[in-house]
């Protein structure tokens, strides 16, 4: 997303995995995880910009696809919260109950 | 039911090979995103919001029941147990894991199927009528020249990277229920003065960023030209369509641009040095292939749909059914049932594996082992005995497959939205669910009668708003979802886009704002006039009314 940011906007990285697509964060320890609570929260762009290099470096490794930086809510004591329905979709999937493939009974006798 | 000769099996097999050597490089780092995403969208695999989605061609919507225990095991052993049959007679599983990926389309080669060319800018799956074949008001079965176009299309050098996608679809009845005149191009099977069975070519219409219905190309083709002429409509629109900008790349923008008159001059002079070369079809290439869809060996036998739910010994229940669900098939003693996969609070068009596995049961019982997916996104069981009707309707009851509200107003038209797609900018399956509890008193729905709620979550428009009776759109306003609502779409023989009515609205008003339309239209109807008549006969204006009553 070519979303303009503000420059002291709170931000994540995310991308999803190559090989599935699952959705994964940038943790602060230079993994990917797929909690968005772990994903490591920049306030300025020099921290991002130093993200970047190993973040590409991924991308080069065939780890990732479709990296994004997104803004995001941040409280420093429960972590980062998604910014609008679809971070929110991304990091909680979909919003409705998925349905269940459970066996289906045999018909009810005839009256 | 078509059967793939060994060239056919060869085709497809090689292209799963091939894949298979992609997804490896791909993975290997041979291949990086932007030299691969083309090659996988070539088979049908994009990347969503949580995971990739594959989407399986379903030809002209016609399956075995062999061939939906396969879609069933697919979505069992690779999905998450269910898969969503769209607007385009496809399924679409949304869970799938690349590196899957090959094994799945070897799976699926091995019945007969495939992803090719339901994506990219190619001529993607031909549509038809859901009931081809077995209509009561078919002129001819139209899955014949979709079938002889699908050989045509199919990995076609010339039109493999078209300036975008291209959709074709045909109807064989007077009644469309293909919606020709919001594709690419439409094909519609009529008579001329002599008896002759052609084509009225229309082109240019399309639903999308910018919907346009249809303009009559050629008023009568005959069947021996189809593929030199469309091969000319191809050319001309490979040649001139633009490439500069995707949103006005498909053909309808050509031929807007152009005017349907020249555009007809450009096509017919290509088409000239074309009509009676390699591409014209015999009367023997027809027959070769109407062989292969000859009708089943129906048995002789009497009675009507009508008769049936007439009948007072018929249990109401499964008259109501009856009712709403089959419809009248050419030969008698037969009905051609439509399977809702609209139960109430359900998600439109999806199928557990079970549920898939119960149908395809139920197409070898008691329809010959035949089925069709709709681009209302039901299923269909084409060749029913009007006897079997009672055994068949208490086993498709037990699984949730027996819902009497086909056309109805909780049949409802749903694309993933912001679920699933990457491309929505507001969820359509919630909404959906809300209005189908909303309107979930099936003698209500039947005393409304015929009404079809259309909800895409973008304006891609994958669940046709603009043509739904009441068209719905979800937009992004600065982060909050809203619902733009139109009214007086249609995608039949009549086909007409819809009106925006009132602002763009949360989706709690959106309910409330249809829910009143439904109840102006009881207030105002003539006795037995269907909902897009009466918004046909009086225009938009007394549901606007209910709107500022509202406010």
């Amino acid at each position: 997303m070519a979303r303009k940011l503000r420059a002291d906007a709170p931000r994540i990285i995310t991308a999803n995995r190559l090989i599935d697509g699952v959705v994964v964060y940038r943790a602060a320890d230079g993994s990917w995880t797929t909690r968005l609570n772990k994903a490591r929260v920049v306030t300025n762009a020099p921290d991002l910009d130093a993200m970047m290099p190993g973040c590409m470096a991924d991308v080069e490794a065939c780890q990732v696809v479709s990296l994004d930086v997104v803004e995001v809510l941040h409280d420093p004591k429960a972590g980062p919260r998604p910014l609008g329905q679809r971070e929110t979709i991304r990091a909680a999937g979909p919003t409705i109950v998925l349905p269940v493939d459970r066996p289906i009974p045999a018909a009810r006798p005839s009256a | 039911m078509y059967q793939y000769d060994a060239h056919d099996q060869a085709l497809v097999d090689q292209r799963v090979s091939e894949f298979r050597d992609q997804v490896s490089r791909r993975l290997s780092g041979a291949l990086t995103e932007d030299q691969f995403k083309p090659l996988r969208l070539m088979n049908g695999l994009y990347l969503q919001l949580h995971a990739y989605m594959l989407r399986v061609a379903i030809p002209y919507g016609t399956l075995s029941s062999h061939q939906m225990r396969v879609l069933a095991h697919i979505a069992r052993r690779y999905d998450r147990g269910y898969g969503h049959f769209t607007t385009r007679q496809n399924i679409q599983y949304n869970w799938i894991k690349l590196a899957d990926a090959p094994d799945i389309l070897a799976d699926l080669a091995a019945e007969q199927m495939h992803a090719i060319q339901t994506s990219g800018n190619c001529i993607r799956n031909v549509t038809s009528d859901p009931w081809a074949g077995v209509a009561a008001d078919e002129i001819e079965d139209p899955r014949i020249a979709a079938e002889i176009l699908r050989q045509w299309s199919t990995f076609h050098p010339e039109f493999s990277f078209l300036p975008r996608k291209f959709k074709i679809a045909i109807t064989g009845a007077p009644t469309d229920r293909a919606a020709v005149k919001v594709h690419d191009i439409g094909l519609r099977m009529h008579r001329d003065e002599r008896g002759a069975v052609g084509y009225e070519v229309i082109v240019g219409g399309g639903l999308g960023r910018t919907p346009i219905i249809g303009k009559t190309l050629r008023p009568f083709l005959p069947k021996e030209h189809l593929l030199s002429y469309l091969e000319a409509i191809m050319r001309v629109y490979n040649t001139h369509g633009r490439r500069d900008n995707m949103y006005k790349a498909r053909i309808k923008i050509l031929v807007e641009a152009l005017g349907i008159d020249e555009f007809r001059r450009q096509v017919e002079a290509e088409w000239e040095p074309l009509r009676d070369g390699a591409l014209r079809l015999p009367p023997e290439t027809y027959a070769a292939i109407t062989e292969r869809f000859a009708p089943p060996l129906y048995e002789q036998r009497t009675g009507s749909v009508a008769t049936l739910v007439r009948d007072p010994e018929t249990d109401p229940a499964l008259a109501r059914w009856v009712q709403a669900n089959v419809a009248p098939h050419k030969v008698p003693g037969y009905g051609i049932v439509n399977i809702s996969l609209k139960g109430t609070g359900q998600i439109p068009g999806d199928a557990t594996a079970s549920q898939m596995e119960l149908v395809a049961k139920m197409a070898d019982l008691y329809s010959l082992g035949e089925i069709r997916v709709t681009h209302e996104q039901n299923l269909v069981l084409p060749h029913v005995r009007l006897s079997d009707l009672p055994a068949l309707w208490r086993t498709l009851d037990a699984g949730d497959l027996a819902t009497p509200n086909v056309g109805l107003i909780s049949d409802i038209i749903a694309c993933p939205g912001l679920d699933y797609c990457s491309l929505a900018n507001a969820r359509s399956i919630p909404l959906a669910q809300a209005l189908s509890e909303r309107f979930s008193d099936m003698t209500r729905a039947q005393a409304i009668g015929p009404l079809h709620i259309n909800i895409s979550g973008c304006i891609n428009a994958c669940a046709h708003h603009h043509v739904g009776h009441i068209g719905v759109l979800g937009v992004d306003r600065k982060g909050e979802e809203l619902y733009q609502i139109t009214l007086g779409g249609r995608s039949d023989e009549a086909a007409a886009l819809g009106r925006i009515v009132g602002p763009a609205v949360p989706a709690h008003q959106a309910i409330e704002m249809i829910a009143g339309f439904v109840d102006t239209y009881l207030a105002i109807r003539h006795p037995g006039e269907l909902f897009i008549d009466t918004v046909e006969r009086l225009g938009t204006a007394p549901f606007k009314e209910t709107l500022h009553a509202a406010a």
